[in-house]
């Protein structure tokens, strides 16, 4: 479990990245927004969101000392770091030793969590006649994995019968790099095969960061494209809300998500749309592992300002995989690396097939073990172990669920070993330097390279030195530096 | 005078590096021997030196018993 939370980690900061490299001007858009504010303050880590919540109703600014002395003193470097990231993301403003929060957002965050301002952007409830077709959560639930399903199938190569996804779902595959054009139609990449491995809110992610630059790229205005997101990932699952107030751009965002399942419409130009579970559960990732919490949350902001997106309807494990929520886990892992797996889905038995020999398949049944060539030919697709482990971790059996760890720690310790194999050979590029003339100058450069921390290897012996590639520029200066200093020096004698 | 030389360190465990010695007496490519877990080599020929000895490492693996 802990390796899954380490990519979720991962891919929430990507989104925080991008955020960083807003400049001010965009990031004050993007604040004015309190859905996004929200969002934003949900996506914090624990520690970031505590610090938020301290400071949340403070309207001077507070020395930057008195923060760190919140924590106690062994988890200071804790806050520090925190501290930092919240700056970067233009929350905190720093000044003269004193932070304060962003004003904009401080005042846009008070408004989301209290019910005040402007609520239009949690998303305008469709309140008109709705089409009698009866579209409930479950029906939602079973349509977005549909859709999703299919873009992983036609990524897997065997969608033969299924028709392929839309132009636009193709381009950003083709644009993330996940699939790439070849002569017999599009090929799945190296990247492609670690995007099928991650849990699908990862996988959402990837999709709407990707969204976000094709959005720059097509010179739409970023801050509506993000506060759109933002507005999505706070809508509550399996009500219609109104199309009226959207821009064209978002509207023709909204297509676009529909057909990657995200989000629902009964016709193109409907007045109104539905939010999917894939959605709507990102801003939660990690409080849904926390269990109740989520609930907690959510139902404190519906009371607020009726709009709170009401708790995932069940945890985790059915809306954040692959999986459809009725077949959650369905792998049983031998320690002889013999593996059956529970399923039907072509989908998962072409995921499965990338790093395990098959050998039978019944009707809602197949066997096969992991053996040294599967695993390797993982690896040589850009795969990692890690990513492995946790895939079978999270869709293990419910009867190996109940064991720690998870997996037979045999079979772990082998693939993590067959990964080591093939990486005998740790390179770094690097400049090497030898022939020193005296020993205070090989000692004076040694100490100057520690210093900027570039050495890599040394040989006080030898008086042979190794330091990266950024380490030789600076030191190269150095030494132009120094040479310049003695010629001078020469001259003036 | 000093020389600053471009390229690429390896570190290694000392099984491979033999190997890397071994490959090293048919076509030149390391540099500088630095000691027992690392070489200097020159940064053209890492590619084909890691598949070599992926190769040869791999001509030197057996299954036990046939997969089920």
């Amino acid at each position: 479990m802990a390796t899954q939370m380490g990519s979720e980690e991962e891919f929430k900061s990507t989104i925080a990245e991008y955020l960083e490299s807003l400049p001010t001007q965009f990031c004050r858009r993007v604040f004015s927004n309190p859905a996004a504010c929200l969002a934003i303050f949900r996506l914090l880590s624990t520690v970031g969101k505590q610090l938020v919540m301290s400071m949340l109703y403070l309207d001077s600014a507070i020395k930057l000392q008195d923060v760190y002395q919140w924590a106690k003193v062994d988890h200071q470097p804790l806050v520090r770091s925190k501290v930092h990231q919240l700056r970067k993301l233009q929350i905190l403003t720093e000044e003269k030793g004193t932070v304060s929060l962003n004003p904009i957002f401080r005042e846009q965050l008070r408004n989301a969590l209290t019910g005040g301002g402007d609520f239009s952007s949690f998303g305008i409830p469709y309140t008109g006649a709705v089409s009698n077709r009866g579209v409930s959560k479950k029906w939602l639930a079973s349509y977005a994995n549909d859709r999703w399903e299919a873009i992983l199938h036609f990524m897997v190569g065997h969608s033969a019968d299924a028709e392929p996804p839309s132009e636009s779902v193709r381009g950003i595959l083709r644009m993330s790099k996940l699939m790439e054009n070849s002569e017999e139609g599009m090929k799945i990449t190296n990247s492609g095969f670690q995007f099928l491995l991650q849990d699908s809110s990862s996988q959402v992610w990837t999709v709407l960061l990707q969204y976000l630059r094709l959005a720059e790229m097509q010179d739409m205005d970023v801050v509506e494209v993000l506060n759109f997101m933002f507005q999505l990932v706070s809508l509550q699952l399996g009500r219609p809300y109104s199309t009226e107030a959207l821009t064209r751009n978002q509207r023709k965002m909204l297509a676009e998500l529909c057909s990657f399942g995200l989000l629902y419409q009964d016709s193109v130009g409907a007045p109104q749309f539905y939010p999917t579970h894939l959605i709507t559960s990102l801003s939660s990732g990690s409080a849904s592992h926390s269990g109740p919490s989520s609930t907690d949350s959510a139902t404190v902001v519906g009371a607020g300002g009726g709009t709170g997106r009401s708790a995932i309807p069940t945890g985790s494990k059915a809306t954040g995989e692959l999986a459809k929520p009725s077949d959650q886990g369905f792998i049983i892992l031998e320690t002889n690396c013999r593996m059956y797996a529970y399923t039907n889905s072509a989908l998962q038995i072409a995921i499965l097939n990338l790093f395990v020999h098959l050998v039978n398949r019944f009707p809602n049944f197949i066997t096969g073990a992991l053996t040294r060539d599967s695993v390797r030919r993982a690896l040589s697709r850009g795969i990692t172990a890690d990513q492995i482990i946790t895939f079978l971790t999270t869709h293990a059996h419910p009867q190996m669920q109940g064991r720690t760890p998870v997996l037979p720690i045999t079979v772990t310790d082998q693939i993590r070993l067959w990964e080591q194999e093939r990486n005998r050979l740790r390179p770094t590029p690097a400049y090497f330097y030898k022939d020193f003339g005296q020993k205070q100058e090989y000692e004076r450069m040694f100490k100057y390279a520690q210093d900027i921390g570039v050495i890599l290897w040394a040989s006080n012996e030898k008086r042979q030195l190794v330091v990266t590639r950024q380490g030789h520029a600076k030191i190269a200066e150095l030494v132009k530096s120094q040479r310049a200093a003695a010629a001078a020096a020469a001259a003036a004698k | 005078m000093i020389k600053a030389v471009k390229g690429t360190l390896i570190e290694c465990d000392p099984a491979a590096r033999e190997v890397l010695l071994k490959l090293n007496t048919k076509d030149q490519f390391i540099i500088e021997d630095l000691d027992n877990t690392h070489l200097f080599i020159n940064s053209t020929h890492l590619e084909r030196v890691q598949r070599a000895l992926d190769e040869l490492m791999n001509s030197n693996t057996y299954e036990v018993g046939a997969p089920p």
